[in-house]
């Protein structure tokens, strides 16, 4: 029963990680790598918030989550959107949000040194499911997990802003010639998204430890997630992040901790070698 | 379809800018190394690392502020960061032996980094010598120009193995880092159970920098083990210890040398208390006592082994160029031939292959969040 325990919530935080990186993927239509400075950023305001100003660790999450969506959508107003503007396609911006999250990583590591810290003060109280234990902040990753996977579909399904959003994920001339302001939605969809990171970077301080470089360690089971889920869907992104989490505990369990990422990715691409053209499809949501 | 030749001049010129920078650069630091007063230092200074880095370059700059203090044989050092990634490292070594002409070159801390600079400089003749990286390996695989602070890993496998047996421990789960220093480590202690009469009931890697390792826990506790030793940095050990003792784990957790540093405590936090390590036994005496002291006044925190270490083999750099040798090669001869040096770490020399003479481990406990000498 551990064992499932353990993968609830390693795809708990997987999901939050798709999530985050899915509503800036659809909406700029390129792979913001940049994406993944949102986590240790949201890590490393909560901790600043806890230590310094003596907050609870659920207002300086909370609080991380604005800071960094923010900062998120600052930064793609400030640096990639006047790269669309100018024509540049998915593999400049892609180059050029890889480029920005390494100077921002290398930042972080400048202001706070590399070595990793954990925040403390949260509950480490076991609660026990069935043989299996979990802490207080373990069962708060699935639930908030849980919750914004239900308020992204509901936003998307039922809402004018997620019609808008889906609209500028479909076809973003066609939404402008609709009326549609798509920089707004795209620079909404990158500060929620951006947000997203930021409470995975709160609830992995809390959970386990943090430094500048966790970044990438997040994100790229997301992208996996987001991918093998197609992306459009946040049912199937729900069912992917279930899915990779298992793979790695089984991974880890039968063979070995070094296999838990060669699994992943072996099944990405064993996807990408059924369906070639799932990508670069002209109409997704078709 | 081709561009007009007039198109190419802004990037020609900008390429010689560039490159002649690069020239004056290397030409200056030429005419300063005719001195032969430049080593360089190639640590982990950002990345996973860094703070085993970072704590030997203050130990490397306390020493370079003491000889020129005492005026007697004034050095230079020129750090690179190698970011623990063998590539930077190797990139690093021919910047500074090729441009600032180094004879000698203090690093690095990872054993599979210090390797990959170990075989550059037997190529080029050039004295590597490390503070931190102790993986047997490097005793057989060094090579002459390479030489060491920091005892090999074998006496900390053997200690290990023989205080987990005398605690009573047969059944053994280790965890070790995928590197070089962690599957050497993991080889040896293996052994030196096996041999003592106990068994590895279970054992998995980890990547540096990883998180989570609730699955590996688990294996362990589903594996009968009466103690966990695990062979991690101090920030995967901290991490792994909080979430064993949320998953229930009552067994004894053992860790390696690594878990002194500050970030076993700082991430694991109360978890820690009662965790036991084997490390470099603690220098002591008048001379540490004086280092410590001074070092605590330039730096506001209390030195570590690696500290020492980083110290003392900068000493022994400058001993060497005080007494004539100026060459790699006459460098080397000098290390090997060397009398006991009374170091802030204890006496210092070098064995045959490049192995520090005479030291050893300690058995530590965490007691109120400090690392703590067990008495022999």
């Amino acid at each position: 029963m551990q064992l499932v325990v353990n993968t609830a919530i390693y795809a708990a935080a997987v999901l939050l990680s798709a999530l985050g990186f899915r509503l800036v993927y659809v909406t700029g239509r390129f792979f913001h790598f940049a994406h993944a400075i949102t986590i240790p950023l949201g890590a490393y305001t909560t901790w600043l918030l806890m230590t310094s100003f003596g907050m609870p660790f659920v207002l300086a999450a909370g609080l991380a989550a604005l800071v960094t969506g923010l900062l998120g959508s600052g930064l793609f107003l400030g640096t990639l959107a006047p790269l669309l503007d100018k024509g540049a396609g998915p593999q400049v911006l892609l180059l050029a949000s890889l480029a920005i999250f390494f100077v921002a990583q290398h930042g972080l590591a400048v202001a706070f040194g590399d070595d990793a810290h954990a925040v403390t003060g949260t509950t480490a109280q076991a609660f026990e499911f069935f043989g299996g234990r979990a802490t207080g902040t373990q069962v708060a990753t699935v639930a908030v997990a849980v919750a914004c996977a239900a308020a992204v579909w509901a936003t998307e399904a039922y809402t004018r802003a997620g019609a808008q959003l889906l609209a500028v994920a479909e076809h973003a001339e066609l939404s402008r010639v609709f009326g549609i302001d798509v920089r707004r939605v795209q620079a909404i969809a990158f500060a929620a998204g951006s947000g997203l990171g930021g409470v995975l970077g709160a609830l992995i301080a809390a959970d386990q430890s943090f430094a500048p470089d966790m970044g990438f360690q997040w994100l790229l089971p997301g992208v996996v997630a987001v991918l093998l889920g197609r992306v459009w869907h946040v049912g199937y992104v729900v069912l992917a992040a279930c899915l990779v989490a298992a793979l790695r505990t089984s991974a880890i369990w039968f063979l070995g901790g070094a296999w838990q990422n060669v699994l992943i990715y072996a099944l990405l691409f064993a996807y990408f070698a059924a369906k070639p053209t799932r990508l670069a499809a002209a109409n997704p949501l078709g | 379809m081709f561009a007009r030749p007039t198109m190419y001049i802004p990037s020609i010129l900008a390429t010689a800018v560039c490159f002649s920078s690069v020239v004056f650069a290397s030409c200056g630091k030429n005419v300063h190394n005719d001195l032969h007063k430049t080593f360089g230092a190639i640590l982990p200074l950002t990345g996973p690392v860094a703070s085993y880095g970072e704590r030997a370059r203050k130990g490397i700059d306390l020493a370079v502020k003491d000889l020129a203090a005492a005026g007697t044989s004034p050095i230079t050092v020129v750090y690179e960061d190698d970011q623990d990634k063998t590539a930077l490292a190797v990139a690093a070594f021919q910047k500074l032996v090729d441009v600032q002409k180094a004879p000698a070159i203090l690093g690095s801390a990872s054993s599979g980094v210090t390797m990959a600079l170990a075989g550059v400089a037997n190529q080029r003749k050039v004295v590597v010598l490390s503070p931190i990286a102790s993986s047997p390996e490097l005793t057989t695989k060094g090579g002459p120009f390479f030489f060491r602070v920091a005892p090999a890993d074998d006496a900390q496998a053997e200690s290990m193995a023989k205080w987990l047996l005398a605690d009573g421990h047969k059944k053994i789960a280790v965890l070790y880092m995928a590197t070089t220093w962690g599957q050497s480590l993991f080889d040896a202690v293996g052994r030196h159970i096996t041999t003592g009469g106990g068994t590895i009931v279970a054992s998995d890697s980890i990547q540096v920098g990883e998180t989570d390792f609730r699955t590996q826990i688990e294996k362990f506790k589903q594996s009968g083990a009466d103690a966990f030793y695990i062979a991690t940095h101090g920030k995967e050990g901290g991490t792994f210890v909080k979430q064993a003792r949320e998953l229930g784990v009552t067994v004894p957790l053992y860790g390696a040398d690594v878990w002194s540093s500050p970030e076993f405590v700082a991430v694991g936090g109360g978890a820690t208390e009662g965790c036991k390590l084997i490390a470099p036994a603690k220098p002591s005496g008048p001379a540490f006592d004086a280092f410590s002291k001074h070092y605590q006044q330039v730096y506001n925190e209390a030195p570590d082994v690696y500290a020492a270490n980083a110290y003392d083999a900068t000493m022994v750099l400058a001993q060497t160029l005080a007494a004539g040798a100026k060459s790699g090669e006459a460098i080397r001869a000098s290390l090997a031939a060397m009398k006991p040096y009374a170091g802030v770490s204890g006496p210092l020399s070098f064995d045959a292959h490049g192995d520090v003479v005479g030291r050893g481990f300690d058995r530590f406990e965490i007691k109120s969040g400090k690392v703590a000498e067990i008495p022999r």
